[in-house]
């Protein structure tokens, strides 16, 4: 979504549920290591990263020499965190009324976009962890890379309609 | 920098709620950048991000001066680090009124992304440096600020505040924390050259 100035001017636009659908779909077509329906989403997956003069370098594969590594110049890069489903770890209480809070925690992988649109799948891997509360019937603690597009398009639909407010 | 595009917004009209709180334990990003290209070629798609860093300083700062007429640009200086955009649809949707904690109506401003900018104090800035391990030339470096916080809003607010910080982590003793002023931390970003991919042949 566009963030404007005084004078109308553009500060920042990030497309975040674009973002997500692309980058899970290089996840699975790049990475042999990640099974079909593997990758999950959270809410607030999605992050940019800028600083000056940063660049990323990319290995080039040959047979008969040792080529230099293509660089890319990019002071901005996307990064987008992908839960893996088969490693979340949760730990359920019941509260009251129907309430529950869960406790988890989950290794992911994270895919990068570069300032001219290219997509980077080994862009590192850690650990995660947090709680949440809800219903105990739907309490999950992750969302579906469908319902994390949906629930981005959402919120960039409510932040458009606020921002043409006259 | 990409520039600014439009970006065609699907309309969904499923609301879906949901309450999470996930931090990052670890989240090792690619210290060597030195990574695994996608199958695809460079520039073939368009990117889902653009972002005018040195706007967002200028306009940043215009905000701070305005909201904290005891400061004068002269006194600002600004960490050479990375600038960061974070985007949750469950956070910093409405703003609350910090004083009466009302929630404002839900045509108000709204933001799924948001950047913080921190603008330290200069004389306020002090740096300590201990060894930690002479032997492998370790030091424990902290710094200790006055600053004005700068939070950008996806729906173009901006909120400013006063604070104070203190930070520090063990690095090599000839690591240094670079702070530039502001006009400065613009030209980074104004003065470098247009993205290239140099040896790319073999």
């Amino acid at each position: 979504m566009a963030t404007h100035d005084a004078q109308g001017n553009s500060l920042f636009v990030v497309d975040s549920p674009d973002l997500i659908a692309k980058t899970a779909d290089s996840v699975y077509r790049e990475r042999d290591d990640i099974r079909n329906n593997e990758l999950v989403a959270t809410p607030s997956m999605v992050s940019v990263r800028c600083e000056p003069q940063q660049e990323v370098r990319l290995p080039v594969y040959s047979d008969t020499q040792c080529p230099a590594p293509l660089v890319i110049s990019s002071p901005c890069i996307a990064y987008v965190h992908f839960p893996l489903r088969s490693t979340f770890k949760s730990d359920v209480t019941v509260l009251h009324d129907g309430q529950c809070e869960v406790h988890f925690s989950y290794d992911f992988v994270t895919a990068q976009q570069l300032e001219n649109g290219d997509i980077l799948v080994n862009g590192g891997n850690g650990g995660a962890g947090g709680s949440q509360t809800g219903d105990c019937a739907t309490l999950k603690p992750y969302l579906e890379i469908e319902e994390a597009i949906a629930l981005h398009q959402n919120a960039l639909m409510r932040e458009s309609a606020a921002i043409t407010q006259p | 920098m990409s520039r600014i595009s439009t970006f065609p917004l699907a309309v969904i009209l499923t609301a879906i709620s949901i309450c999470a709180n996930a931090d990052t334990r670890t989240a090792p990003q690619s210290s060597a950048k030195t990574l695994q290209k996608a199958g695809v070629a460079s520039g073939s798609q368009e990117s889902s991000f653009a972002v005018d860093i040195p706007r967002l300083i200028e306009v940043s700062v215009a905000k701070v001066l305005e909201d904290h007429e005891d400061v004068q640009l002269d006194d600002l200086i600004i960490e050479q680090d990375g600038i960061y955009f974070h985007c949750n649809p469950a956070a910093y949707w409405r703003f609350v009124n910090t004083v009466t904690l009302e929630l404002p109506d839900q045509s108000g401003p709204a933001s799924l992304c948001e950047a913080r900018l921190v603008f330290i104090l200069k004389d306020t800035l002090k740096k300590n440096s201990q060894v930690a391990d002479s032997a492998s030339g370790y030091c424990f470096n902290t710094i200790d600020f006055e600053s004005v916080r700068a939070i950008v809003y996806g729906s173009g607010a901006i909120e400013t505040g006063r604070g104070k910080g203190h930070d520090g982590g063990t690095v090599l003793c000839d690591e240094h924390r670079v702070f530039l002023p502001v006009d400065e931390a613009i030209a980074q970003y104004t003065n470098q050259e247009k993205p290239t991919e140099d040896s790319s042949s073999p």
